[in-house]
């Protein structure tokens, strides 16, 4: 176990290096000058600038500055917020965009195992009907929409909710809705998929023909073996959440990081293109390790091993 | 066991997950109750909420945006301010008086008297220092630093060595030696600052004023370190009529009245929120919600508003919108690495597509708001001879508008006719013309309409280049392009600020255009000491610049802005004030 999590962490390292230099590269093929605006400063002032940001040394040079950095967990200095640090301007966003992903994905795992069981309990029933089609508008309409019709209706006609802002409950309540529910489409078809396949199990008749009440089969020997695929997809889902988070932010005033993840590349600041997709990049490791892990703890019969 | 655990945790997860349901559907604080007016605005008493966009930089010396220039404002007192009609008033600078030079010549030496007991405050309204002559020595210091690589730093080389001390500092080759002790300005005593300019400047004031020349306490600035001064509101003193105390990158920034400021007691506003948003639709919810109080709106959202009887307020920052136009000439190309050799080198073709653009029917169609086709180039300087400058070069014109405002196809096509002999092609087909767009809906909108009215008015097919902005403006600088569109919004009260730009040493002439004659006219502007000449002067270069058309100006905008019911009186939005809410008062 402990020689599979040192291998796995060996093999993170290794992506987040080819990712780091990866995104060195590519972000200086990208065209344009991050320090000219509308206005275009005077060459020396230009200069000045390059020589602030280390910009002035040839890239190889940068490059192992670069690095050397990054090991030291060193983001840089942004070039659009100037002599803001990258570390700062992430510990100070990400908490809000992981608070807002958390409050998502705990919404979409609950609702969407629970609409999922039921629709396959149930099957053919409207109920199953009804959570197939909240499934369907959920994968369909993307976050955007869904974020401006709820802000519409919910905030400005009826008034339950505030339209923007973060801080108070009430704020949080349309953003992780809207974020959360394409997680929660895909969560619920696929626990109603596992559930039915479950249910028509050998273990299933045995447990009815021993007698076994609806309910003490359902929790204990359906829904823990149908929770199986869910669990996969916790990785990738908790990665889609957090990284896809810019939309919903901007439509609802978040101060997280996803906006930060989208302008800095339209910016050219290099700093934070750097800085947030090493951060996210990292991020992803980490998730799909933990759900590997996790993997092995729900199902016993998982051996974790190289 | 496990199973149990296991069992529990899903038992409680879909007991919460029906909670979390109805909580969704009945929570909330956000509710307004049944209001009187329309759009009362925001409720916590005394405070009022803005619309801010770009705020990414709070250190004076380095602020570069408008927006960012408006929090500055309310934050930090300059030599001198503009009032609610953009007049010159003293702030840090009670009075002050000008001298000849050694050599005799006229304002060049100026003395300023600072007002005594002006306090320096940190972001909890602590007293920490007193304002002193030496706080605007050290920040000009500052400014001409190259370590900070302050972009305004141009604003510091009106004093007498600036330049080459900015030169010298950064390492040019071949600059000569210069010291900071040779630069034109120093202390007298603690309330007395004295310049000496590197050329008269009449608009020397309209300098002063400006955000990025206000004074910063040397021994706090030392203490925190340049490189962190600036990052987070304790991490400045303040000595405007507000303080900041809260900054939430790229969100909002709130500051709070300082008490200690020189005329508090005429300020009534507590706070003053400066909020981002980045969808307009959001902002307009949040404005009919009661959760800001000021709105920059689209044309379709004045309609609305309009259509509900609600009144629509228009401003303009001074932005003049036209197509730069890449004017390199076929023997001038080797000078110019990178660049295209265009169509629209050929003037005649530059007029034929001025006049068969219809500048009216792209704002109806692309803003539907009160822009105003460019009667001229610059817009928002005040006049000698009339109001606005604007106004004096129409008055000059006969009174016509230099560029059609709606399209004249005839003359469209006599001047393709001749464009078509200047470039040695047969027939209109052979131009070879695109529009080099940054990325956006309404600029692609915009692209497309041009495209369509010189595809009807002069028979030629023009391309559109959609890229993003950064590529967009590397292309301007390099000159590959053919038609670009840019704006331009003046610095300081004077027209120079405006005409300066077409000069062929200016950084961004991004045209080629290099007319000796016209750099002489504007160079002949700086020992014209009477202002209605010196004026005159800067007409004759408007009139050059539609003769010669390096660049083809489109429209002059105006913003539309809702204020909500909260607002009383006071709230001043004019060109080189993006907000004046230091007098604002709230209806009660």
């Amino acid at each position: 176990m402990l020689r599979y999590v040192l291998k796995r962490i060996a093999y993170g390292i290794l992506t987040l290096f080819v990712l780091i230099t990866l995104t060195f590269f590519m972000m200086r093929a990208l065209p344009g000058d991050p320090f000219i605006g509308d206005k275009t400063p005077s060459p020396t002032t230009l200069a000045n600038m390059e020589a602030k940001y280390g910009l002035d040394k040839p890239p190889i040079v940068q490059y192992f500055i670069f690095l050397g950095n990054c090991v030291r967990g060193d983001l840089g200095v942004s070039i659009s917020y100037e002599n803001r640090s990258v570390n700062e301007i992430i510990l100070s966003s990400f908490p809000i965009s992981m608070d807002l992903g958390a409050r998502a994905i705990l919404f979409a795992m609950i609702a969407g195992i629970l609409l999922g069981a039921v629709a396959a309990v149930k099957r053919g029933s409207i109920t199953d009907s009804l959570s197939m089609f909240i499934a369907i508008v959920g994968v369909s309409v993307p976050s955007f929409i869904l974020g401006a019709l709820l802000q519409y209706f919910l905030a400005v006609k009826l008034r339950l909710v505030p339209v923007q802002g973060w801080g108070t409950f009430a704020q949080t309540l349309l953003p992780s809705f809207a974020l959360g529910m394409s997680s929660l489409a895909t969560i619920s078809r696929l626990m109603r998929t596992s559930m039915l396949d479950v249910l028509s199990q050998d273990y299933i008749k045995t447990a009815k023909a021993k007698g076994l009440s609806q309910s003490m089969i359902l929790w204990r020997h359906a829904l823990r073996n149908a929770i199986m695929p869910v669990i996969t997809i916790i990785g990738p889902t908790v990665a889609a959440v957090f990284t896809g988070s810019f939309v919903v932010e901007s439509i609802f005033n978040i101060p997280g990081l996803g906006k930060y993840f989208v302008t800095s590349i339209k910016d050219k600041d290099f700093t934070m293109i750097s800085g947030t997709t090493i951060f996210y990049g990292a991020l992803l490791i980490l998730c799909t390790l933990v759900v590997d892990l996790l993997y092995g703890v729900v199902d016993p019969r998982v051996k974790l091993e190289d | 066991m496990k199973k149990r655990i296991l069992s529990l945790v899903l038992a409680g997860t879909l007991a919460l997950s029906l909670f979390g349901c109805s909580g969704g559907g009945g929570g909330g604080e956000g509710g307004g109750g049944a209001a009187q007016g329309m759009y009362p605005g925001t409720s916590e008493a005394g405070s009022i909420r803005v619309e801010c966009s770009t705020m990414s930089v709070m250190n004076p010396i380095l602020m570069t945006y408008a927006t960012e220039f408006a929090v500055a404002r309310h934050c930090w007192d300059a030599l001198v301010k503009l009032d609610e009609n953009n007049q010159v008033i003293g702030a840090a600078a009670e009075s002050w008086e000008s001298a000849p030079n050694a050599e005799g010549v006229e304002d060049m030496i100026w003395t300023f008297h600072l007002r005594e007991g002006a306090k320096w405050v940190n972001s909890q309204g602590e007293v920490v220092g007193d304002v002193t002559a030496n706080d605007f020595v050290f920040a000009w210091s500052e400014l001409l630093n190259p370590n900070n690589a302050a972009e305004y730093y141009a604003f510091a080389t009106i004093f007498k060595n600036a330049q080459a001390y900015y030169d010298y500092a950064s390492g040019v080759e071949g600059a000569p030696e210069v010291t900071l002790d040779q630069v034109g300005f120093y202390a007298a005593d603690d309330y007395t600052l004295v310049i000496e300019l590197e050329n008269p400047l009449p608009y020397l004031l309209q300098y002063l004023k400006f955000e990025v020349m206000t004074p910063i306490y040397q021994p706090f600035y030392e203490e925190v370190g340049a490189e962190n001064y600036g990052t987070s509101p304790d991490k400045l003193l303040y000595n405007g009529p507000f303080r900041m105390t809260e900054w939430t990158l790229e969100n909002s920034i709130t500051t709070v009245k300082n008490d200690e400021w020189y005329d508090a007691s005429n300020v009534s506003l507590k706070a003053i929120y400066w909020d981002k948003y980045t969808d307009s639709n959001t902002k307009l919810n949040a404005f009919q919600t009661g959760e800001i109080d000021v709105i920059d709106i689209t044309g379709e959202q004045r309609a609305q508003f309009e259509a509900e009887g609600y009144p629509v307020n228009n401003w303009i920052a001074g932005y003049s919108f036209y197509f730069y136009c890449n004017n390199i000439q076929e023997e001038d190309l080797a000078n110019y690495p990178g660049a295209k050799l265009s169509d629209a080198r050929s003037i005649n073709l530059r007029k034929a597509i001025s006049y068969a653009v219809d500048r009216q029917q792209i704002i109806d169609t692309v803003f539907k708001n009160d822009n105003e086709p460019s009667p001229a180039f610059s817009l928002g300087i005040s006049g000698v001879s009339a109001e606005t400058f604007g106004e004096a070069v129409v008055a000059a014109n006969n009174g016509q508008p230099l560029y059609n405002p709606t399209a004249d196809v005839e003359k469209a096509k006599e001047y393709l006719a001749l464009a078509l002999e200047d470039l040695g092609y047969t027939d209109a087909s052979q131009i070879k013309i695109s529009l080099l767009t940054s990325e956006g809906s309404q600029n692609e909108l915009f692209s497309q309409v041009v495209q369509e009215q010189l595809r009807q008015n002069l028979g030629i097919e023009v391309g559109i280049d959609v890229v993003t902005i950064t590529e967009a403006r590397a292309r301007r600088n390099a000159k590959n392009y053919d038609l670009f569109m840019g704006g331009w919004g003046p610095d300081y009260d004077d027209p120079m600020s405006d005409l300066d730009l077409w000069t062929s040493t200016n950084g961004n002439n991004h045209t080629g255009y290099a007319s000796e004659e016209y750099d002489a006219l504007i160079e002949s502007t700086k020992a014209e000491s009477d202002p209605a000449a010196r004026e005159q002067l800067f007409v004759q270069a408007e009139l050059m610049l539609a003769e010669d058309m390096p660049f083809i100006p489109i429209y002059w905008r105006h913003e539309d802005y809702v204020v909500s019911e909260k607002v009383a009186d006071g709230l001043i939005r004019l060109p080189f004030q993006y907000y004046n809410l230091i007098y604002t008062t709230l209806a009660q």
